[in-house]
């Protein structure tokens, strides 16, 4: 297969999985659910923290996901590339068209580790790499579930229980409305250039494509998600448990705040998980009851990593007999 | 910033004015009623234009009050929808007193009410007239301060609760004067209306108090 046509493929795939995690991105969830903006103010932010996300941040994580999760003997092949996008991007819609969220990053990596065992057998991956991310795959859900919680204690004992009246309850919360926008605007930025990172990521392990042009596509075409399926996410977990300006503060503090050292530190995370876990927490916190069909979320996350790979490995064959 | 505070003050302005005019409502029932218990009926027409004129008004402020409230884009929907309810359940009591005069309004010329009920009469129409008052200040104090609306939210149970042992005191002498069906149907009806007035207030003392729960600041 020519060259040209193996770059334009990546380019639509790259895309696809960017248009996904687009539609699968429920940071606004919490503005949206405790009403400081409407839909469409919502995704108006969004689109332009995605594209400054993904440009600005993209690149560290971009290559610990092309580069740091097979062995470094392992050769990333057009094949394996086209096929670690296109069982991504099956997921990932799949999951946004009913409207769960899903991880975009353990797709991905669901997808790589599939396709690496496959073709490479054990060795075919730097397990070293891999523990230390699943280290902060089990902890970023966990410090978000827990960050939450005591946040969420610490500003009641310390301030909602001395609020008195409707008007001191005004005040107070149109405060939060302002502070818990510009926790979503850093989540969202960052969040922005960790999950591009996913849709190029195995792109950039191939070599000879510029990282930019891609994270610019890339960042558009999650913007386009974004306005089109974006909302069902949005909508679905804005409304996963009662939210007030304060108490969506609480639950996108953690979420934040582990965003933003992640990205930095070129780890690729969920902000999923982090944020479902952080409403959770939320919601034990405040002991108000949370939405049904939290265990259709859970079963969802379960599954992405062996759906993910297995699909990979399903579509690996009819894909390597186009080279 | 200005226009926002500007906005604030005309909305607290015309709670104010709202709650008024319902007190004044209340009050005016209350002298109606006083003076038709006691057969004093020279100026009942009067008042009972008065009473109309009131519900009228509470409704011009409350269509502004909503209406302010609504356009308030920054408004926290939570607030706005809870304001929204407790100034509808507000005007739905002067809905109710104005019922109540239109009822006596009606009343035949010559309708009088037995004589050994009256004091009663009187006691319940008191008990009204307090049980509002005791609601409108309760919902003056959920917008500065919750404790104290939720106490007061048991004082309105506790008017409620002695309005509901005087409206069976009357009933049951009401009912032995099997001789006049007419006059004890007027009668048992009027004090139903009064009753149902307080134990209107009283539910909405009651969804404030759940409020006052469902904000933490109690």
């Amino acid at each position: 297969m020519e060259f040209t046509i193996i770059i334009i493929i990546f380019l639509i795939l790259a895309m696809l999985i960017a248009v996904g995690i687009g539609a699968n991105d429920e940071t606004f969830s919490v503005v949206y659910g405790s009403k400081i903006l409407t839909m469409r103010q919502v995704l108006i932010f969004a689109v332009i923290l995605a594209i400054a996300g993904a440009l600005l941040l993209g690149e560290g994580v971009a290559k610990t996901v092309g580069g740091s999760i097979l062995a470094s003997n392992f050769k990333i092949t057009e094949a394996i590339v086209i096929t670690v996008l296109l069982s991504t991007a099956i997921w990932l819609l799949v999951a946004s068209a009913f409207g769960l969220p899903i991880s975009t990053t353990h797709a991905t990596i669901g997808s790589i580790i599939g396709i690496g065992i496959f073709l490479g057998d054990i060795a075919g991956l730097n397990w070293e790499m891999i523990l230390y991310l699943a280290m902060w795959w089990i902890l970023s859900p966990v410090v978000g579930f827990f960050g939450t919680y005591f946040a969420y204690k610490i500003l009641y004992k310390y301030k909602q229980k001395r609020l008195n009246g409707f008007q001191d309850y005004e005040g107070y919360e149109k405060k939060f409305a302002f502070i818990v926008l510009i926790t979503i605007f850093i989540t969202a930025f960052a969040r922005a250039g960790n999950d591009c990172s996913n849709a190029v990521g195995i792109v950039v392990g191939v070599g000879d494509i510029d990282i930019s042009f891609l994270l610019i596509i890339t960042g558009l075409s999650l913007a386009v998600g974004l306005v089109i399926l974006g909302r069902l996410v949005i909508t679905n977990l804005g409304e996963m448990t009662e939210l007030r300006p304060s108490t969506a503060f609480a639950a996108q503090i953690p979420t934040a705040a582990i965003m933003l050292i992640g990205t930095i530190q070129k780890i690729p995370l969920s902000g999923s998980h982090m944020l479902v876990a952080s409403l959770v927490g939320l919601a034990k916190a405040s002991k108000t009851p949370m939405k049904k069909g939290l265990w259709k979320i859970m079963l969802v996350w379960i599954l992405t990593f062996p759906v993910a790979g297995i699909l990979a490995i399903i579509l690996y064959f009819p894909i390597i007999s186009f080279f | 910033m200005k226009f926002v505070r500007k906005k604030k003050t005309d909305i607290d302005e015309i709670n104010n004015e709202f709650q008024e005019e319902i007190r004044n409502g209340a009050e005016k029932l209350f002298s109606y009623m006083t003076d038709y218990i006691d057969n004093h009926l020279e100026k009942v027409d009067e008042k009972f234009q008065e009473i109309i004129l009131c519900e009228k008004k509470c409704d011009r402020l409350k269509e502004k009050y909503i209406e302010i409230l609504f356009k308030d884009k920054r408004a926290l929907p939570f607030l706005v929808e809870d304001r929204y309810k407790i100034i509808t359940s507000l005007d739905d009591i002067l809905d109710r007193s104005e019922l109540i005069a239109r009822y006596i309004q009606v009343f035949p010329e010559n309708f009088e009410f037995f004589k050994d009920i009256r004091e009663d009469l009187h006691q319940l129409i008191k008990y009204y007239l307090e049980t509002i008052n005791q609601l409108l200040n309760c919902t003056l104090l959920m917008e500065t301060d919750f404790s104290a609306a939720y106490d007061l939210t048991f004082e309105v149970e506790k008017w409620k609760r002695k309005a509901f042992d005087l409206k069976f005191k009357l009933l049951e002498v009401v009912f032995q004067k099997t001789d006049e069906p007419l006059r004890v149907s007027l009668t048992w009806k009027v004090i139903g209306l009064i009753y149902d007035s307080i134990s209107y207030s009283e539910e909405i003392s009651d969804h404030l108090r759940g409020l006052v729960i469902k904000y933490p600041g109690k």
